[in-house]
């Protein structure tokens, strides 16, 4: 599923699996690549972008203790600095979403 | 869904561990000798290789006008023309280099939603002043299935003749261009930055955009 542009939130409705976040920047293309990858899976995120988000990079920095690469996912908790799509695929396993 | 606060504070912490067991494993991948380097290796090169930041120095082409015919070579070696495609929707990529580090993430991006540009009828064309050797090797580790083409000699001409090239380092920017059946440019982008890639989202919306009727009183 494709969404219309919409930077704050993405995909359909999963409730299965907690709130999802993603940080990252509108030009980076493995953000772009990881927030495809949830749309396509029609699970529900919300996009921090970077730039134009100054509390977003508070919280990043607050999360991964200072660092600031992107993407960086939090999944109902847990988060994942720049992951691959089969580690994000490894992680949807176990909500029994793949 | 798992609800006790420290099962799930140790099975988080866990899991990243095995990620990172994952990713090791994963660059281990390529064979027994240590110094043996992998596919995976190769595709891998550019997330340590040299940055490519400079603020862009062009204007792209207006919109409107008739795109610039060109005659390139694919990694085949096989002369492809602008006009090849009159018919269709083309979005020209020019890129800086292949191997680069933006260049192996835009491409990569593009092959993931290479259903989604054919759901719209547009053809994905690469461009960049690397030979057509380059283009094979690099189209062939990446999976890249749409065409790029060979701006190599004389170097950078097409480039030049699209507003995009950079002559101080000798490739271009990174740019975008969407040609129109009739071959008239529709839209033209550069990107403010070298490794700025351009928004998948905005793009799509205005290949979205261009594709709905226009409705004159």
């Amino acid at each position: 599923m494709f969404l219309e542009n919409n930077n704050k939130t993405g995909g359909g409705d999963l409730s299965s699996i907690g709130e999802v976040e993603i940080f990252g920047t509108t030009w980076c293309a493995k953000t772009q690549m990881v927030r495809r990858f949830f749309d396509k899976m029609k699970i529900p995120y919300r996009f921090l972008d970077l730039e134009n988000n100054p509390d977003a990079i508070g919280k990043l920095k607050w999360i991964t203790g200072g660092y600031t690469g992107h993407p960086t996912v939090v999944i109902d908790g847990q988060t994942l600095v720049e992951p691959t799509i089969k580690e994000l695929e490894m992680v949807l396993e176990r909500y029994g979403q793949l | 869904m798992i609800t006790d606060a420290n099962v799930k504070k140790a099975l988080s912490v866990m899991y990243g561990m095995l990620q990172e067991t994952w990713r090791q494993l994963d660059h281990l991948s390529g064979g027994t000798d240590p110094g043996e380097k992998s596919l995976n290796d190769l595709l891998n090169l550019y997330r340590h290789a040299p940055k490519m930041e400079g603020r862009a120095v062009n204007q792209p082409l207006e919109v409107g006008i008739q795109a610039p015919e060109f005659a390139l070579k694919d990694a085949g070696g096989k002369p492809v023309r602008l006009s090849d495609y009159k018919g269709s929707t083309v979005l020209l990529v020019f890129y800086p280099l292949d191997w680069s580090p933006g260049c192996s993430q835009q491409l990569d991006l593009y092959q993931s939603e290479i259903a989604e540009f054919e759901k719209r009828n547009v053809k994905l064309i690469g461009i960049s002043i690397d030979s057509i050797y380059s283009h094979g090797a690099w189209s062939a580790a990446r999976n890249i299935s749409f065409p790029l083409l060979a701006d190599f000699n004389p170097k950078g001409e097409v480039a030049g003749k699209y507003k995009v090239y950079r002559d101080k380092d000798g490739f271009s920017e990174r740019a975008l261009y969407i040609v129109d059946k009739d071959g008239i440019i529709r839209h033209g982008y550069i990107s403010p930055y070298l490794h700025h890639i351009p928004d998948l989202y905005d793009l799509f919306n205005i290949l979205d955009a261009l594709r709905k009727p226009v409705i004159t009183v």
